[in-house]
């Protein structure tokens, strides 16, 4: 059963692949084959692991030892907990590096007074910010949003910055040219000209934001996926441990692959097909 | 010279930042931001001062950096070798690839609690979450290095009877340097980070570990000396192995368009 969990999150992205050109495929997505020696290794693990092993449980104990968690629905609640910390954490990380990264990008001053400041923020370890916010902000959903929304700004934030400084000119001035207001100027312009770098952000911010809100609950022990993995690890139930790394590596798959089908469409939309 | 030299350097954006400190120190002073916890920078400047003349923090630092650098040079070696392996034997790259993909998908930080569980709270310990998260980025970056290197520059090779272990060691490797750096950078930066939640939760040492105990014994000053030391420590490694890099490998950085 934990085979299976390992494995079926990629049939999305392969199937994807297979419609796609050949030489496309040549170049990205690597062939299901490749799946063999992940299933042999969970196959072998199963057969040969030594009953109640302390250290390698076998695989269909992992799915055994996540029912009484399932039971009790609070293996659910720890998801949904942690699933509502990563999707919080990065829309409040996009709304605030998509605006300060604009603003930034708009003017050169401004840029180069603020470099230095963003730069030496944005090397602030995520991990070591951890204890520093339990301690100003307490155990709370603030205190994990906190330490999620700081380090996953900063991609959206670069990448918005970088759009906005090299956006042409000639396009702010035939807007005012054409005698549209500032608030149009922003919807019809402004976003839809960023929109492509801010999705890039979101890209790499995605699955930063899901390690640091695993980070968060595994270090606190706060609740969500992280804070059972913690506990799971603390009272040696390895098996739960096992199981549990992988529901947040499926996890993780769900997060990578909606966000790149997400940027792909929108890419799609805006450019009218034209972008693949 | 020197207007050449003062345009280099960001001198607005460093007042900028200054000003920042200063405005926080004032802030703080004045009482108008007050959180419990929120000391003023020269709190925490006196008390990275004692850390470091008490040892303390040169202690901690010395050995989190050390398990950083082990883990991260353990998993330069294995990724290298194994991405040229995958790289240039076809089949080996289609009966693995998908793997490789989905151990990625996991988040790297859930691996910590399981690493402490095999290997209980030692350096060991600290060791492999480093490797394990370092040799990912080292280990994909060695593939699409090596699957970029431009097919004329082997087919010229080819002309010069350059091939078999020769063409790698002066061909393709020498071409995909450039990706393999920048792989053993992204690695170096998870590597730290991961090295801290790992010293956080499992083994007692470290800075890791002094942030949990400063958080508990409620010395936030302590904690913003450790958290300013680990940053610094993450950009003097970077800058190092960025500055070794473009002395070693000088002419294939350069090939590459960097510096």
């Amino acid at each position: 059963m934990s085979a299976d969990a390992a494995t079926t999150p990629l049939t999305p992205k392969e199937s994807a692949g297979t419609t796609a050109a050949r030489a496309k495929r040549r170049r990205g997505g690597a062939p299901l084959r490749g799946l063999l020696p992940l299933v042999l290794g969970l196959v072998l693990w199963q057969v040969l692991a030594p009953a109640q092993s302390p250290y390698f449980p076998a695989p269909s104990e992992w799915g055994r030892a996540l029912l009484p968690l399932v039971k009790d629905g609070s293996l659910l609640t720890a998801i949904g907990w942690s699933f509502l910390t990563f999707v919080l954490g990065l829309l409040l990380a996009t709304v605030v590096g998509a605006a300060i990264g604009a603003l930034i990008g708009a003017n050169r001053t401004v840029d180069r007074a603020l470099g230095p400041t963003l730069e030496s923020l944005r090397v602030l370890p995520a991990a070591a910010l951890v204890p520093l916010a339990t301690l100003v902000l307490g155990y709370s959903m603030q205190m994990k949003l906190l330490v999620v929304v700081l380090p996953a700004t900063w991609p959206i934030l670069l990448s918005v910055r970088t759009a906005r400084r090299s956006l042409s000119p000639v396009l702010m001035d035939m807007s005012r040219t054409l005698g549209l207001g500032r608030g149009e100027r922003v919807r019809k312009i402004l976003i839809p000209a960023l929109t492509p770098s801010m999705l890039l952000g979101i890209r790499i911010a995605a699955p930063l934001a899901l390690i640091i809100t695993l980070l968060v609950e595994i270090v606190t022990r706060i609740n969500g996926l992280g804070g059972l993995l913690g506990f799971a690890q603390a009272s040696f139930l390895t098996a739960q441990v096992y199981g549990l790394l992988v529901i947040a590596g499926a996890l993780g798959f769900l997060v990578n692959w909606a966000v790149t089908h997400a940027e792909h469409a929108v890419s799609m939309r805006m450019t009218g097909g034209a972008a693949d | 010279m020197t207007r050449a030299l003062l345009r280099r350097v960001n001198v607005l954006g460093l007042l900028t930042l200054l000003g920042f400190f200063l405005l926080w120190e004032l802030l703080v002073r004045t009482g108008i931001l007050r959180f419990e916890y929120l000391p003023a920078p020269s709190g925490v400047l006196t008390a990275g001062a004692d850390l470091v003349s008490s040892g303390e923090l040169p202690t901690n630092l010395g050995h989190t950096l050390e398990a950083t650098v082990a883990g991260w040079l353990l998993a330069t070696v294995v990724g290298v070798l194994l991405g040229t392996l995958m790289a240039l034997v076809r089949p080996v790259w289609v009966y693995s690839m998908a793997s490789i993909d989905a151990l990625r998908s996991l988040p790297i930080v859930a691996f910590v609690p399981v690493a402490v569980l095999l290997l209980g709270f030692t350096t060991q310990m600290e060791i492999v979450v480093a490797f394990y998260a370092a040799v990912w980025p080292v280990l994909l970056n060695t593939v699409a290095g090596l699957r970029a290197v431009h097919p004329r520059l082997i087919e010229v090779g080819r002309v010069l009877r350059v091939d078999g272990v020769r063409e790698l060691w002066k061909l393709r490797l020498p071409a995909a340097t450039p990706y393999i750096v920048t792989g053993m950078r992204l690695g170096l930066a998870v590597s730290l980070v991961l090295i801290l939640v790992a010293e956080m939760v499992g083994n007692p040492s470290g800075v890791g570990f002094a942030l949990i105990s400063a958080s508990q014994s409620l010395q936030p000053e302590v904690m913003f000396a450790y958290i300013v030391t680990v940053s610094l420590s993450g950009i003097v490694l970077n800058a190092l192995l960025v500055g070794l890099v473009s002395i070693v490998f000088r002419g294939q950085m350069a090939a590459a368009g960097e510096k």
